[in-house]
């Protein structure tokens, strides 16, 4: 039986700033943030909490400040997004650092970055629930994730916002137990965790009846293929990110069981890259960033590893997210 | 990154590709701290527009460069020459050929035809023509799926007409080139429901019971896919099913499906020496409504189905399990 | 010396500038220009090498690919032919040639061919029709999508040269009517009038015949038996369908053919559909084997091979490795003469038996036939399975039918290629038959009114169909024919072959003159041909299957491996880092967008956006 080698990933992870030579590098500068967030949240789990230069990264997020927007975007100078600012929230979250966002502004027009955030998030909400990504108008229930996750950090969710988004995630829900991106999209597991998530969030599981998280159950343990990995809906090839999106949907309605956790576990074992560190989305493919954040946090929840507790409607460190304020307040 | 293969470069090929690398950095960095710098400051020409198309090219995901286009677009419209939409378009089309699964582009594209002057109602018919060209080639491409709703949404709008009828004919055209598309026996499932609240389903017995046949014939014609096995599994609880038929044509529509799923599981058995899984999960389902809702006096056979499934789909054991401890 | 009868070259076909849709202007490479061949567009030369690794004599398909292949590798080649045109066996030729080919054959110049028989209408050379605007394939072949030819063409990049078309129209003949085949999931599927259980074996079959050959124990018990009873006994498949599967699917021609046989022919049908769309054989336009024959000599002259024409091989003597040919010239061969059989010398003793007999009967009808083709087709195949013919024929006829779409005959016309493997006599008598059967069957289909409701597909509103589509129809027997069909060209021959029916060429062939153990074989005193490899001719076969098998082995013969034969890399090294690095992660669809853009598959539709 494989092993995790917890020190390798660590070191994959660490050095990811430092490969200015490879071309990749650069053409994902509109991940920065979002890939810091992954980074960080691996190394958490990992126990190797204190890698990245705590200060260095702070300064880093703020940098990603988007003033025309409100908002955080991925890189200084890129644009704000819903999807990057939480991915700018939840590390000043995990670092203990959001009170940076209630600094003072210099300009005394200007208010303070929390209750532009805040702002951010509600003015993208359309009437019918959703929330869109930014002034552009896409929709998708990753963005209603996102905005109710990020309100949550900051302790800010009302009924005004919370109620109509709980509808139109209700309207995602399909015939076969899965969630759609919008209402009539066909069911994937990515949109199951963020609809999961999302009601879990406002507390508003209870909307789902017990025959639908039944079926919703069914659905998320049918993406376990026979090798052991799990894939993100049916007929399609097993990823090590849906050991995420899967398992926690699963978490959260305490079905975490439904799936065989040995043949998982060995699958995301198998992708990792032992000599360079890392894991990718299969065995023998390139490793990453992202892939590495969710398959330790899908072993993470899987128990077997000695990995820190992970919280499976955030995707932080349990011991973070204990502190926030339950909705509803 | 998805599906990119683990190479190991030797140090020879390591070099080269530094060697290689260091001009497109150069590159791809020039270009964007040009449009970033543009971005900032609110300037907008058409030399600034051409740039954004070479960054684009080579990283179609860089969302803040879509955007500043957009702006762009739409500050020196008046500017813009009498083909440049159509040229938009044809450089949208070029990037979801390379790359048909980014969201950016798609989101571009759906902007572009919203900004479209005047916006003609033959443009986005062009569209469903140009979205269908697309599934007929990746039939399970989520994102051309999802495009089409919102072009058949707009369609709609613009027509004053309901187009159920033709989305369902579509969904029919793609099952049956294909019964493993999922995503077109998903499409059906959302389409029913409306069609029926609508009335839009003239003879609604008839067609359940044509819709049954339709089932059987695809269950029979490939027991191994799972698309058709979720569907029967929704058909038989839906509402606006169910909704319309008596107590004894309900019980006919299950016992028909039983039985065919009784002949494959049987013949199944006889061919590999295994039973087929879905089958089984199917017969619990049957079994469930047959014996708790319609209190039908059959042989419950669950717990048995249940004992086979413990041990020929370990995977998901558990529940199984569980299944079998509720009532 | 170029030929004022013959047809426009294939570099002669090419527009000097490409000008296609804005689509392709925007792709890096360009599309090839075709290479210039002596005796073409170029003159003959006037000498040849003093030496050279090897001396091919004859340009058929298997000895072209072998020159391309050879000459790749690395060694020189000189290939001559003592025809004044490319292609010998495979050679596609004009209504002109073909008399004087017939000629040749009765005079028996040419070796293994027999009988040859030749009606030509007055209407082809002073009437309606030119010679050259026919080109009739000697051994008219179909290309499977997923066939190791394919790949070759591919590799070589001489598929740049040619174009290809789909052809996606399968027929059987059944009961005197022509039944389209039902062999895709889809068509199963939509059947209204295949039972439930029917389709289940179908699809249980098909899905087994993709793997086959990891499921030994599904049908090891049957490897030396029949197939037929393969597929009643293990997927209780009816008559029907194991006919359309050994003779329409398969391509056998026999009943009797044993299971793995059958297995793998059946599957290289199903795993070439959908590879380059709905549709699993390709064809070249303007003439099959004839055209790949001289692609790969042009392809083979780029790597610096010498070609002339007109030349025959007098002898060989392998003590002084010297060969001398028909106009007194020598030259040194350091390697190996490989010979074609129909192009041996005089005094050969050597030429391996060509045991089986392949009866074609070839003709040009004054009909266009596209009632037999797929949309946007111009071509479609013909299956007649043992005794569906009145002569109650034991072995199946296989019929190619070419319309003047694929440009080998003009507008209004349509090529009628029918082979078979039955011996002697009987043989005629199939091909005739096969004939008839054609010709009533055209005769009715292009006259008739079809009436609307006949064999039309019904849909109700939900897209419930109802009804199937034959496209041929059903038989109208009761209905007389107004007119007589026109045969503007029919041609009988008999063509000898060392290949077996359905077997892949028999390597013992190539052991003539091979040491057997210790001692070397004797040489016979007198023979001009000792020390020589000969090619094996065409077969039956349809489709190109044992042309790359047996060039290989020959090449391996000359070369001592196969490692080198085709072992090219045409692509840019700098594009080879990324690209092939690339994984498709969507293994499990069967998307397979056109995966070589370079290859211009007609009539495929790029329509829609493209257009604007």
């Amino acid at each position: 039986m494989l092993k995790l080698d917890k020190e390798s990933h660590i070191g994959y992870i660490s050095s990811l700033d430092s490969k200015r030579d490879d071309y990749e590098y650069w053409l994902s500068e509109h991940l920065r943030l979002n890939g810091v967030y992954w980074g960080l949240t691996a190394l958490c789990v990992l126990g190797a909490k204190d890698t990245f230069d705590r200060t260095k990264i702070i300064e880093f997020v703020q940098s990603c400040w988007d003033s025309k927007a409100g908002g955080f975007g991925a890189f200084p100078g890129h644009d704000a997004h819903v999807l990057t600012t939480l991915s700018g929230i939840q590390i000043l979250a995990i670092y203990d650092a959001l009170d940076v966002l209630t600094e003072t502004p210099t300009d005394e027009h200007t208010k303070d970055r929390k209750t532009q955030c805040v702002e951010f998030f509600r003015s993208n909400q359309l009437p019918d629930g959703s929330f869109q990504g930014d002034r552009f108008g896409e929709v998708d229930t990753r963005f209603v994730y996102a905005a109710l996750n990020g309100l949550s950090i900051l302790g800010k969710l009302t009924p005004d916002v919370v109620d109509p988004a709980v509808e139109f995630i209700q309207q995602c829900y399909n015939f076969d137990g899965g969630f759609g991106l919008c209402p009539g999209a066909e069911s994937h597991a990515a949109m199951a965790l963020t609809c999961l998530a999302a009601l879990a969030i406002v507390n508003k599981l209870g909307v789902l009846s017990s025959e639908q998280i039944e079926d919703i159950g069914w659905w998320l343990c049918e993406r376990q293929v026979p090798e052991g990995g799990l894939n993100g809906r049916p007929s399609k090839h097993p990823d090590v990110c849906y050991s995420w999106w899967v398992s926690s949907s699963l978490a959260i309605i305490g079905k975490l069981d439904w799936i065989n956790f040995d043949k998982l576990r060995q699958f995301i074992l198998q992708s990792q890259d032992l000599k360079k560190g890392g894991i990718s989305d299969r065995p023998d493919n390139e490793v990453d960033v992202f892939h590495t954040c969710f398959g330790v946090t899908g072993l993470s929840l899987l128990g077997k590893d000695d990995l820190v507790e992970i919280d499976p409607v955030y995707c932080m460190p349990a011991s973070v997210t204990q502190s926030f304020k339950k909705y509803p307040y | 990154m998805h599906g990119i293969k683990r190479r190991e470069l030797t140090q020879e090929l390591l070099r080269k590709k530094r060697a290689r690398d260091a001009e497109k950095i150069t590159t791809y960095r020039t270009l964007t701290e040009r449009v970033l710098t543009s971005k900032a400051r609110g300037y907008y020409t058409p030399d600034e527009l051409e740039i954004t198309t070479r960054l684009l090219e080579l990283n179609p995901e860089f969302n803040a460069v879509w955007n500043y286009r957009r702006d762009a677009i739409l500050t020196l419209k008046e500017q813009l020459r009498s083909d440049f939409w159509v040229n938009e378009l044809k450089f949208t089309t070029r990037q979801l050929q390379a790359y048909p699964k980014v969201y950016w582009i798609w989101n571009h594209r759906l902007w572009c035809l919203n900004e479209y002057p005047g916006s003609p109602i033959e443009r986005w018919q062009l569209e469903l023509a140009l979205v269908n060209k697309l599934l007929s080639m990746d039939a399970r491409n989520f994102h051309s799926w999802h495009y089409r709703k919102i072009v058949v949404k707009r369609l709609e709008q613009m027509s004053r007409k309901n187009l159920n009828q033709q989305e369902l004919d579509y969904t029919t055209e793609k099952i049956n080139a294909n019964i493993s598309n999922f995503s077109a026996w998903h499409q059906r499932a959302s389409l029913l429901p409306k069609m029926f609240a609508m009335g839009q389903i003239p003879d609604e017995k008839s067609f359940i019971n044509r819709e049954l046949q339709y089932i059987i014939n695809a269950m029979f014609t490939d027991a191994e896919d799972q698309s058709v096995w979720y569907y029967i599994k929704w058909f038989v609880r839906s509402d606006c099913i169910v909704s319309k038929l008596n107590t004894e044509e309900y019980k006919n529509l299950l016992q028909q499906i039983k039985n065919g799923i009784l002949l494959i599981n049987e013949d199944e058995k006889d061919f590999s020496g295994k039973e087929n899984m879905w089958c089984l999960k199917l017969l619990c389902v049957l079994e469930t409504i047959q014996i708790a809702q319609l209190k039908l006096d059959i042989v419950p056979k669950r717990s048995e189905y249940l004992d086979k499934l413990i041990k020929f789909d370990p995977l998901r054991q558990n529940r199984y399990r569980y299944l079998a401890q509720r009532p | 010396m170029i030929n004022a009868e013959r047809r426009r070259s294939m570099a002669e076909r090419r527009p000097s500038t490409l000008n296609r849709s804005s689509f392709s202007a925007e792709r890096k490479s360009s599309i090839a220009v075709v290479p210039h061949l002596a005796g073409i567009e170029d003159p003959l030369p006037e000498t040849t090498p003093d030496t050279v690794d090897v001396v091919l004599v004859g340009t058929g398909l298997v000895e072209s690919i072998l020159a391309a292949a050879l000459s790749w590798q690395g060694s020189s080649v000189l290939q001559i032919d003592s025809n004044s045109y490319y292609g010998d066996t495979s050679a596609t030729l004009t209504i002109d040639q073909l008399k004087q080919w017939v000629q040749d054959v009765n005079k028996s110049n040419l070796k293994c061919y027999e009988n040859a028989k030749l009606h030509i209408s007055s209407n082809i050379g002073r009437g309606l029709y030119k010679s050259r605007e026919f080109g009739i394939d000697l051994s008219p072949k179909i290309l499977f999508a997923k066939s190791d030819l394919l790949s070759i063409l591919l590799k070589s990049r001489v598929h740049q040269y040619l174009e290809f078309q789909s052809l996606s129209n399968f027929h059987t003949y059944e009961n005197d009517s022509f039944e389209r085949l039902t062999n895709t999931k889809q068509e199963i599927f939509t059947n209204p009038s295949l039972p439930l259980m029917t389709k289940r074996n179908l699809m249980k079959f098909i899905k087994f015949v993709l793997n086959w050959e990891t499921q030994a124990e599904v049908w090891e018990m049957y490897r030396d038996k029949p197939v037929a009873a393969f597929l009643v006994d293990k997927f209780k498949l009816e008559k029907a369908q194991v006919y359309e599967l050994i003779f329409s699917i398969g391509l056998c021609y026999n009943i009797d053919v044993k299971t793995p046989e059958a297995l793998q022919r059946i599957r290289r049908y199903l795993t070439s559909f959908d590879v380059y769309g709905p549709f699993p054989v390709l064809y070249s336009k303007y003439g099959g084997p004839g055209e790949l024959s001289q692609g790969f000599c042009r392809s083979a002259a780029v790597a610096g091979a010498t070609y002339k024409l007109n030349e025959s091989l007098v002898s060989y003597d392998p003590d002084t490795k010297i060969a001398i040919f028909g106009d007194g010239s020598k030259v040194g061969v350091t390697e190996k003469v490989v010979i074609a059989p129909t192009q041996c010398p005089e005094n050969s003793r050597n030429v391996p038996k060509q045991k089986y007999e392949v009866q074609r009967l070839t003709c040009v009808v004054d009909k266009p036939c596209s009632e037999w083709f797929g949309e946007g087709e111009y071509s479609s195949v013909v299956v007649f399975p043992p005794n569906s013919l009145k002569s109650g024929n034991r072995q199946a006829v296989q019929a190619l039918i070419m319309g003047a779409g694929s440009d080998v005959c003009p507008t209004g016309t349509s090529v009628w290629y029918l082979t078979s493997t039955e011996s002697g006599p009987r043989g005629e008598m199939d091909l005739d038959a096969a004939l008839g059967a054609l010709e009533e069957s055209i005769m009715r289909e292009s006259s008739a009114d079809i009436e609307n409701d006949e064999g039309i597909m019904e849909v109700d509103n939900s897209g419930h169909m109802t009804l199937n589509s034959v496209k041929l129809g059903q038989s109208f027997k009761e209905y007389i024919p107004r007119e007589k069909l026109q045969i503007l060209v029919k041609l009988y021959f008999k063509q000898l072959t060392s290949t077996p029916p359905f077997e892949v060429v028999d390597s013992s062939i190539f052991d003539i003159n091979e040491p057997v153990g210790s001692e070397l074989k004797k040489l016979i005193p007198g023979a001009s041909d000792n020390g020589v490899l000969y090619t094996p001719l065409p077969s039956a076969e349809i489709s190109y299957d044992e042309a790359i098998t047996a060039a290989r082995m020959l090449f391996q013969k000359i070369v001592g491996s196969d490692d080198d034969f085709f072992d090219l890399d045409f692509d840019d090294e700098d594009e080879q880092i990324d690209e092939s690095a690339v994984v498709d992660d969507d293994e499990d669809d069967k998307m397979n967008m056109t995966l070589d853009v370079e290859m211009s598959v007609e009539p495929v539709d790029f329509a829609g956006e493209m257009e604007i």
